[in-house]
């Protein structure tokens, strides 16, 4: 825990930046997927400092967001707010992450108090930052404090000093700062690619609703690339703290670098999955050829691409923003990993791209994107169907640090609260926020970036518009409740979860709000009727939430589990889990840290960290039954117009499902009788998967629960019983 | 004009004697291990069938994260060890299987047409050619 | 009529697993067929036959973010 001098006395510059503080480490190997080393970096007090990981804390929490976990709950009280400086932003990476080997190993788990939500936000980034860091020797850092000024915090990883620098005149958005920083402290051109930043741009520090950019330097592009932990608000809170950017310089990279217990068994599962996804990626998900782009067909045909607002799930002009005028877009033939190894390649960029507004207007940038995500969100959400428009917003918001789907998901609430009357362009400040008006919604993000006007406004998210909109021009509560797509805070990813019960619960029983990360139901629910009772439903709201979390705890991406299969899949007795991946998993966890579970430790593994998260929520005063409820859009048709839309299926299901003959009735009372049904419905799907994990029907999990998952400490404890769990 | 310099079969002289395989692996692995071979030979139809890497195709090359697979002013196909990180992609890429792996080796290995085996041939089945790239 | 997913869907002959598909606007990759409960490779979706009567299971597999 020493603070000693730095390489360089204070007064000094590093890299043309003063030096305000500075601490050495000793540098070691990785052992079996371990550092047993946390770096904290406090940017208020310049303090630097290293900790051990206990024995306790790696057996239970794993790593990645498990870690993140324990050392969030450990860092705040149950009254901190997100912009107190000892809320952390933590990075978390994890054992698995970094091997070279199995596509989708270089992720970063990223944790802090949400200025969304006031619970943990968690997200899984991608970018050479994390692994470079631990290489360097730690499993996590943890950033807390606030700057009196803007600073920099530089990790020589193969050195092992850490450094926090002045801040100096540096562009803030981050695809110049990005580029800015490889030019810094790589040592020449070949040493561009072992530096990687973390960086929010200008937007981030303005909204609520602030992305972190992770870079990753492509040297046949010749460009800092960047990847986006994009959800929650955590580049709001990184700028809040005054932190400029957070870069690691490592280079010595190889496919022994985390030690493993037996690299044979890594090195033949990765080359295993390399050859599936060379073999069937071309006729399956087409991931190399352009990413997750490839659903927005797929939705659009299967009525779940959100259109204005998620009234609708698909548009007639969805075939101008189809994946193939994005293909047209991209440069194709590169390899697209966002770590290396990951053959999967989904991570696709447009180079030579001319702006045509805002700050860089004329000039020719390189996009990384767009991913379904943001095509959905800032496309059909909005009513814009043109690909360049896409593009265009989503080149903007990724430099100025704000977040694609949260963006997407407010202007298209702005824009029916236009449609509405709710606001016209005195409240707008001009902006004509119609459906599809491309040079509105371009302006609106401008002003997020300039921090001016209704920019502000819009960027402290749908929660808190809902809010000022009521109170401000008199708006009718409840119907913003029903349209404002946000639960616990956070604005809805893209999928229309309006006919799949289990999605809906997928989304809104997420705990740090309605991400799809969790759970990805829909077509198991609603197209493939294999879950129709609601213990079915439940079981599949354990099984794949917990599964999915433990990506989260390696350092892993989720992608290569499930957009590539093996060719024998379809004959196995679970496909929709693809049990030959679940093995690979087990087997590269093992192979790596020599230890010896099996897929039920696996999910064990998650579940501890799942409801540790759960009660940490709860500490926050969130995460209770209401806080698991969707605004009624998420759920079925608000309007006439939407019923209207689909009054067929409608018709059909009130006659079938609810037992009203909807004959002779009007619309209004179609509406009324099908939303008791469906809100209904979803309170037995709380109850059932409640029961199912282990909760209480006020959705507190039960000291017994946390017994069993050997999570069951006093200040976890003291917590659910406070609340009758 | 840029050339390529690669290993020329004649499978039709072939007979499977194995030559080509153990001078391989003893040259670069001081081991008689035909999985440490850059060349392989197995029985076809026809007789043997040679597989070599062409030094053409370059698929391993547009695969590659780091740039570690260049090729070299002869026109050989070169794997730089300094530079590789070993994640294998050009491994699962190669079309004919002529970049090769063993475990636990730190990365690939592949035929730099050194002519080695060409040299110890004893039906002249195989020998070094230089040619004119395609564009 | 045969059965798909769960729901009735008109039958013609030579109905094809390609038919059901189209029909039904089932354009994700990553599907599992299976007629009366017998798999259905997916390089013979345009030559499969869909007997009347048949009970199709069009198995969606998940994919995206």
């Amino acid at each position: 825990m020493s603070r000693e001098t730095p390489a360089a006395g204070n007064g000094d510059l590093v890299a043309g930046h003063a030096l305000l503080a500075g601490f050495r480490y000793e540098t070691r190997p990785v052992v079996r997927g371990y550092n047993d080393r946390v770096l904290c970096v406090d940017v208020g007090t310049l303090e630097i400092s290293e900790k051990p990981v206990p024995g306790e804390m790696k057996a239970k929490f794993t790593g990645g967001k498990g870690y993140g976990m324990r050392l969030l709950w450990d860092a705040v009280k149950p009254e901190t707010k997100w912009n107190d400086p000892e809320n952390e932003i933590v990075i978390g990476m994890g054992p698995v992450c970094g091997n070279t080997n199995y596509p989708g190993s270089g992720k970063s788990l990223v944790v802090s108090l949400s200025p969304l939500t006031g619970v943990p936000i968690d997200c899984n980034v991608g970018g050479y930052f994390g692994p470079y860091l631990k290489f360097s020797g730690f499993d996590a850092l943890e950033l807390r404090g606030r700057a009196k000024s803007d600073v920099i915090v530089y990790i020589s990883g193969n050195e092992g000093t850490v450094q926090i620098l002045e801040a100096g005149d540096e562009s803030q958005d981050s695809h110049l700062l990005a580029e800015n920083m490889v030019e810094i402290f790589a040592r020449d051109e070949k040493d561009r690619q072992h530096v990687s930043s973390v960086s929010a741009g200008s937007g981030a520090g303005n909204t609520l609703i602030g992305c972190l950019n992770f870079s990753f330097y492509d040297p046949r592009r010749k460009v800092a690339r960047l990847k986006q932990a994009g959800r929650g608000g955590i580049g709001t809170v990184f700028r809040d703290k005054r932190i400029k950017a957070v870069v690691v310089r490592y280079e010595g990279l190889s496919s022994s670098s985390n030690n493993p217990a037996d690299l044979p068994v890594i090195q033949k599962t990765g080359l295993k999955l390399h050859r599936e996804i060379i073999a069937h990626d071309d006729e399956q998900c087409r991931m190399r050829e352009i990413g997750t782009a490839h659903l927005v067909e797929v939705m659009n045909d299967y009525d779940l691409l959100p259109t204005h607002n998620f009234k609708f799930g698909s548009h007639p002009d969805a075939g101008k923003i189809d994946s193939h005028h994005f293909s047209a877009m991209v440069t194709h033939g590169l390899p697209d990993g966002c770590w290396f190894g990951c053959t999967l390649a989904c991570a696709k960029a447009a180079d030579g791209f001319e702006l045509t507004t805002g700050p860089y207007k004329g000039s020719k940038v390189t996009v990384d994107g767009p991913e379904y995500e943001t095509v959905a969100g800032c496309g059909s959400n909005i009513g814009i169907l043109d690909a360049r428009t896409v593009m265009e917003i989503n080149f903007y918001c990724d430099t100025y640090g704000i977040d694609t789907i949260s963006f997407g998901t407010l202007t298209a609430f702005c824009m029916e609260c236009w449609e509405k009357g709710i606001l016209n362009a005195d409240r707008t400040g001009g902006l004509e926020l119609t459906w599809g008006n491309s040079d509105a919604v371009l302006e609106m993000l401008h002003r997020m970036g300039r921090g001016e006007g209704f920019g502000l406004t819009a960027g402290q998210g749908v929660r808190r518009m809902k809010a000022i909109f009521a109170r401000e021009y008199g708006a009718d509560p409840k119907l913003l409740q029903d349209i404002g797509c946000e639960c616990k805070g956070l604005e809805y990813s893209q999928y229309v979860s309006k006919e799949s019960l289990a999605q809906q619960g997928g989304y809104s029983m997420a705990l740090k709000g309605p991400q799809h990360d969790e759970a990805w139901l829909i077509f198991m629910d609603m197209v493939n009727n294999h879950i129709p009772t609601f213990e079915a439903k439940a079981e599949a709201l354990y099984y794949f939430p917990m599964f999915r979390t433990w990506f989260g705890l390696q350092g892993l991406c989720k992608l290569p589990w499930n957009d590539i299969e093996p060719a024998d899949n379809a004959g196995t007795s679970e496909p929709a889990k693809v049990p030959e991946h679940v093995q690979n998993y087990v087997d590269i966890f093992n192979a790596v840290t020599g230890r010896s579970i099996d897929k039920d430790e696996l999910i064990r593994q998650s579940a501890r960290v799942y409801n540790f998260q759960k009660v940490l929520c709860l500490r926050m005063g969130r995460g209770r039954r209401a806080d698991d409820r969707p605004p009624y859009r998420m759920m079925g048709p608000v309007t006439v117009e939407e019923y209207e839309s689909r009054a067929e299926r409608y018709d059909k299901q009130l006659l079938e499902q609810v037992g009203f003959d909807p004959s002779g009735r009007t619309s209004e009372e179609k509406l009324e009788a099908l939303r008791k049904y469906r809100e209904d419905r979803y309170e037995k799907l709380l109850d059932a998967v409640y029961k199912r994990k282990g909760w209480t029907p006020a959705g507190i999990p039960k000291v017994e629960t946390l017994k069993d998952l050997g999570i069951d400490y006093p200040e976890v404890v003291e917590v659910v019983k406070a609340l009758g769990g | 004009m840029s050339t390529v310099k690669f290993l020329k079969k004649h499978e039709e002289r072939c007979t499977g004697c194995g030559t080509c395989m153990r001078t391989c692996s003893t040259t670069f692995f001081k081991t008689d291990d035909p999985g440490r071979s850059c060349i392989s030979i197995n029985p076809s139809q026809q007789g043997f069938a040679i597989s070599v890497c062409d030094q053409r195709c370059r698929l391993c090359i547009a695969e590659c994260p780091v740039q570690a697979i260049t090729v070299s002013a002869q026109g050989t196909v070169l794997v730089n060890r300094k530079i590789c990180v070993g994640c294998l992609a050009c491994v699962a890429v190669c079309p004919i299987g002529a970049m090769k792996h063993q475990p636990p080796d730190a990365g690939p290995f592949k035929c730099i047409a050194c002519g080695a085996c060409a040299r110890k041939c004893p039906e002249n089945a195989i020998e070094i050619a230089v040619e004119e790239a395609q564009e | 009529m045969i059965t798909v997913n769960s729901e009735p869907l008109p039958w013609h002959d030579g109905m094809t697993v390609r038919d059901v598909l189209t029909v039904r606007k089932y354009a994700f990759p990553l599907l599992i067929v299976r007629i009366d409960g017998i798999l259905v490779p997916r390089d013979s979706y345009d030559s499969a036959p869909v007997p009347d009567g048949a009970v199709v299971d069009v198995v969606h597999l998940m994919s995206g973010g």
